[in-house]
């Protein structure tokens, strides 16, 4: 029982980012977990635009976005490769973790001007 | 039901699919409510003399005269946002109200009422009864409805056409015709593509150009539609991407009139014998474009100036060969 226990007192001390990525090392190498820290993104949505627009990172990084406009926006996937997220209200967040590398496009779909991707690079 | 008068038409893509259909909040369905709006009382608001639309404020004094040589008039609201609970207003359903009693006292009754779409802010239930229970509030027996993309919020409109266009499939466009003139409901905010404007799509370009196809081309045009049917600010998604093919079979008739919601502000625009206007909102206004870096709402309103800034529109008409006029009044 000594993963789930640290995995314990891991949660208790380090951001929650990093408590997915242990999560997900957990399951297969958690040596690599520890040494190599996947990244974490966040992405703020203000003024009707995804900032940053562009974000690149390691395969299993979990980006975040958050509403900070009095105007409700989504994050939605342009080819529906990953779940959308319904209204986001002001201060709401939504997070999803990529796996798969490759170049994920998302817009809002209440204002499709705003556009965003997601380029996510194989962990090595 | 009484029958519906002979002089009477009513055209839905939908009709002849949905009878059986399961009645609506107001008890009855989309035909009977069409029918129903189709031989409402005749109040007075559209105002066409030859050719161009004049606007000019309009208190509830002015009305009767107005009204006088009118056929019957009809009011616009629009973007009630209910839901929304911020700066400027954090009580949209109390302006909404003040709308209603404004229309209510309206020296002559209008026809009905459109709402030009976001009824809600985030399309949830609750926000959606909201809507329904103070909607009631209007004297005028019907009110017509179009969706804005807030409605259509998480579900592509789902929720919002088994309330308000009960019949429909997800689709949820129509047309009538009342007194003369005809209406047609177009909706603009479904399947945004990335990148994209409004847009109405295929399968509903080729139900609007049957729709009017059979019509004489000095029958008044009424559209209905949330987003501008034309491009007033790309930046700001303030435009209908595919509304120029839309606009294409309209051109023929002598009288078009536009009517949109979205911007929050009063706009017009003429293009030949299409006249395009947007409304306000009855929640909370937008600043003009490009003079701010977003779109969202101007939180710098204060609240001695919130009322000015937000309203209704009532439009006269008064026969068919003379112009419209159209009328915007603010809560205060």
């Amino acid at each position: 029982m000594k993963r789930p226990t640290l995995q314990i007192i891991l949660s208790l001390i380090l951001v929650p980012a990093a408590l997915v990525v242990f999560r997900a090392a957990a399951a297969n190498s958690p040596a690599r977990a520890i040494t190599a820290p996947l990244q974490a993104a966040t992405v703020s949505i203000s003024n009707f635009s995804f900032q940053p627009a562009v974000l690149t990172l390691k395969a299993g990084a979990r980006v975040t976005w958050t509403n900070h406009d009095t105007t409700p926006h989504t994050v939605t996937s342009s080819d529906k490769r990953f779940t959308s997220s319904g209204g986001l209200d002001t201060g709401d967040q939504y997070s999803i973790v990529f796996d798969k590398p490759g170049a994920y496009e998302y817009f809002c779909s209440l204002h499709p001007m705003m556009v965003g991707k997601v380029i996510v690079q194989p962990s090595n | 039901m009484p029958a519906l008068p002979a002089q009477y038409t009513i055209e839905d893509n939908r009709m002849k699919d949905q009878d059986g259909q399961p009645e609506t909040q107001a008890g009855m369905d989309r035909r009977k409510f069409l029918k129903c709006m189709a031989w409402a009382g005749g109040g007075v608001l559209w105002v066409m003399q030859g050719g161009v639309l004049r606007a000019q404020t309009l208190s509830v004094g002015d009305t009767a005269a107005a009204v006088a040589d009118s056929t019957f008039s009809f009011v616009q609201i629009s973007d009630s946002h209910i839901g929304f609970h911020q700066a400027p207003n954090p009580d949209v359903t109390a302006t909404l109200r003040e709308a209603i009693a404004k229309v209510n006292a309206l020296s002559v009754a209008p026809a009905f009422v459109v709402h030009t779409g976001d009824l809600t802010h985030l399309a949830k239930p609750e926000q959606f009864d909201t809507v329904a229970q103070v909607t009631r509030g209007f004297k005028t027996e019907h009110t017509f409805f179009v969706p804005g993309e807030h409605d259509a919020l998480g579900d592509n409109g789902t929720q919002y056409f088994s309330r308000f266009g009960k019949g429909s499939s997800g689709q949820g466009w129509y047309s009538f015709d009342y007194r003369g003139a005809h209406f047609i409901g177009l909706i603009n905010v479904l399947d945004f593509r990335p990148g994209g404007l409004g847009r109405l799509g295929h399968e509903q370009l080729e139900w609007l150009e049957k729709d009017v196809k059979g019509l004489s081309s000095s029958t008044p045009i009424v559209v209905l539609a949330h987003m501008p049917l034309w491009t007033m600010y790309e930046k700001w998604g303030w435009g209908t991407e595919d509304s120029a093919q839309a606009l294409a079979y309209l051109r023929r008739f002598g009288s078009v009139t536009v009517l949109n919601g979205h911007i929050h502000q009063i706009q017009h625009k003429v293009e030949g014998s299409i006249r395009f206007y947007t409304a306000r909102s009855t929640a909370y206004p937008i600043p003009e474009a490009g003079t701010v870096p977003a779109p969202g709402p101007d939180a710098s309103v204060t609240a001695d100036r919130l009322h000015s800034l937000i309203g209704v529109r009532d439009v006269r008409y008064v026969k068919v060969d003379s112009p419209l006029a159209i009328t915007d009044s603010a809560l205060n």
